[in-house]
């Protein structure tokens, strides 16, 4: 069996375009590692000078830790005091992380508070569930590069898995293997099963590396900070998030959700399934219609 | 080693591609004679169990192939009509992946398949890929593969089609070699080839079994109507138009011909010993010229 799933990477690693599809997803991926790394961050410190990289990381987990715990109107007005920039400085946004994410709702145009009561920034907000403020930016980039990626190894699985069982009844080897000992079931199941492992590998192989750039950068914490508070595409790209969101969702419940990497494993593994099963069912329909006299 | 066709029937819609055919096979070579069209390939895929009967059964050694499964594959050795290959496997890897379909160990595979691609003379070529080869290369890989589980019953269809004449030498006595207390059914255009190694020819006509015996017996049947006659080369049009011709040859002005008919073509006609080809060619030169 274990020869015959070694076949089956063999054919499936034989066509280029796999190797185009792979180029595609390395350079995607270094593209998104690079873009929403640790090496995207700015930060102005109090002393007008910027910071960038991960001392800007650093920077903002420091101004966090102070600020970690319930938000509260006063935490929000405390925060836009203490880290307001100067007028001059021609309305630079990005100060850094927690003023950014507060500025965003409790900010005017000059940097002052607005005096919005939270219960009117979000509706759904509940006293006995408060908002919880903290750096988890490592956390939201991770997903959203994570939610990008899947979709492009699901595209990589398209094009590697597709073939997997009508490749046989298109080149005619379906004779050869339906008259071999195990042509009827062994190479069923090793066909199977080579495409999971191929699924598995390459989901959970990106996962690997992207958990460690984020790691590398970001460091682990900030995990039990509110998700809402942080403007991130992945939360407009998620489609069950107006249905189940809550206050606080932090980055486990966001990851229940099915937000998070692990869940999208699954979700391109039961992708592959169909995708094999498409296969097959493809090509016993090219091989029905192609009875020879 | 047996095998029996009990009122093996298939049927495509409105077409009757194999019509009742009772056949019994005992060890040896059979040679399947039939225009295109005739059935033999549906017939040889139903007996490899990659086609359905619409009815009828096939029985090994008294079991139903079907309730044998891998039992009966392991039995079988199949070179199809349009032998498909990875055309990005080397020979050797290709080799090896059947062998492994075929249920053979690391080492056995190994040792057998490099045995097989010696035996066709492909054993220098075992390193190249697929795609490089001509078509005579490849059809030399199908017969390696077919052979790889050393199959009781071998079942080769048009398996000498693209090979040289040397290629076709070697490869009759390839099966006459291996065919010793095993079924090989073999079918093919190329009449010359199951005459001299088949132990019996079997003809198939739409769908039907019309005709088996030993070439000698079967070739007997033409007794009486293959002619050879001289004629002036102006009148060969006259004849091929009214005669099944299976050969001209010009000498000078004049042209003999092989004619074969039930009665004789002209006068100063004789009448000529028959061969499997003039047998071939009485049976289906209506289906090969569309006549």
């Amino acid at each position: 069996m274990i020869r015959m799933i070694q076949f089956e990477f063999h054919k499936i690693f034989n066509r280029i375009i796999v190797y185009a599809a792979i180029a595609f997803i390395v350079v995607m991926g270094v593209a998104m590692c690079t873009g929403r790394g640790a090496g995207s961050q700015v930060v102005l410190k109090e002393d007008g000078s910027y910071l960038e990289g991960r001392e800007a990381v650093e920077y903002d987990r420091e101004i966090a830790a102070k600020y970690e715990g319930v938000l509260t109107e006063e935490k929000a007005e405390e925060i836009l005091k203490a880290y307001a920039p100067e007028a001059e400085d021609g309305g630079w946004w990005v100060v850094n992380n927690i003023y950014n994410t507060v500025s965003d709702r409790w900010g005017e145009a000059d940097g002052t508070y607005n005096g919005m009561e939270i219960r009117a920034a979000f509706p759904e907000y509940r006293d006995d569930r408060p908002l919880v403020l903290g750096y988890n930016e490592g956390w939201m980039s991770f997903l959203e590069t994570g939610q990008y990626m899947m979709i492009f190894i699901g595209i990589l699985l398209v094009i590697a898995l597709s073939p997997v069982f009508s490749e046989e009844y298109t080149r005619g080897t379906d004779a050869l293997i339906l008259t071999s000992r195990h042509g009827k079931r062994r190479c069923a199941w090793a066909k199977i099963i080579a495409s999971y492992l191929l699924t598995l590998l390459t989901a959970g192989g990106w996962l690997l590396f992207q958990s460690f750039v984020y790691w590398r950068d970001y460091g682990l914490t900030g995990g039990g900070a509110s998700v809402q508070l942080n403007d991130h595409w992945i939360l407009s790209l998620n489609p069950i998030w107006d249905f189940l969101a809550e206050i606080p969702l932090t980055i486990p419940k966001l990851s229940l959700m099915g937000g998070a990497q692990t869940s999208y494993v699954w979700v391109v593994a039961v992708f592959a399934l169909v995708m094999t099963a498409v296969s097959f069912l493809f090509g016993r329909r090219i091989f029905a219609g192609h009875q020879v006299m | 080693m047996e095998l029996r066709l009990d009122r093996l029937t298939k049927q495509y819609k409105q077409k009757l591609a194999v019509d009742r055919i009772d056949l019994e096979l005992k060890c040896g070579v059979y040679g399947l004679l039939g225009a295109n069209g005739a059935g033999k390939t549906t017939l040889m895929r139903m007996i490899c169990d990659i086609q359905e009967p619409t009815s009828g059964e096939i029985f090994c050694n008294g079991q139903n192939i079907r309730e044998m499964g891998e039992e009966y594959r392991d039995l079988l050795g199949y070179l199809p009509q349009n032998f498909g290959y990875y055309p990005e496997f080397t020979a050797w890897k290709f080799l090896l992946y059947i062998a492994s379909l075929k249920g053979l160990g690391r080492e056995q595979a190994a040792v057998r398949a490099l045995y097989l691609l010696d035996m066709v003379g492909l054993a220098d070529q075992k390193k190249r890929k697929i795609k490089t080869f001509s078509g005579g290369m490849k059809q030399r890989l199908g017969i390696a593969q077919a052979m790889l589980n050393e199959p009781e019953i071998l079942i080769l269809d048009e398996p000498t089609a693209g090979l040289d004449p040397k290629e076709r030498v070697r490869f009759r006595n390839l099966i006459s070699s291996f065919s010793k207390d095993k079924i090989v059914l073999l079918s093919t255009h190329i009449v010359s080839d199951v005459e001299y190694i088949a132990d019996e020819i079997l003809v198939m006509k739409d769908g039907r079994l019309i005709h088996r015996g030993a070439p000698e017996v079967v070739t007997k049947e033409a007794k009486g109507l293959v002619w050879e006659c001289k004629v002036d080369s102006e009148d060969v049009d006259y004849y091929v138009e009214r005669y099944n011709v299976g050969n001209l040859k010009n000498i000078g002005e004049q042209t003999v011909l092989r004619i074969i008919s039930d009665a004789c073509p002209c006068e100063g006609a004789v009448e000529a010993d028959p061969t499997l080809e003039d047998l071939y060619l009485y049976y289906f030169s209506e289906e090969e010229s569309g006549r």
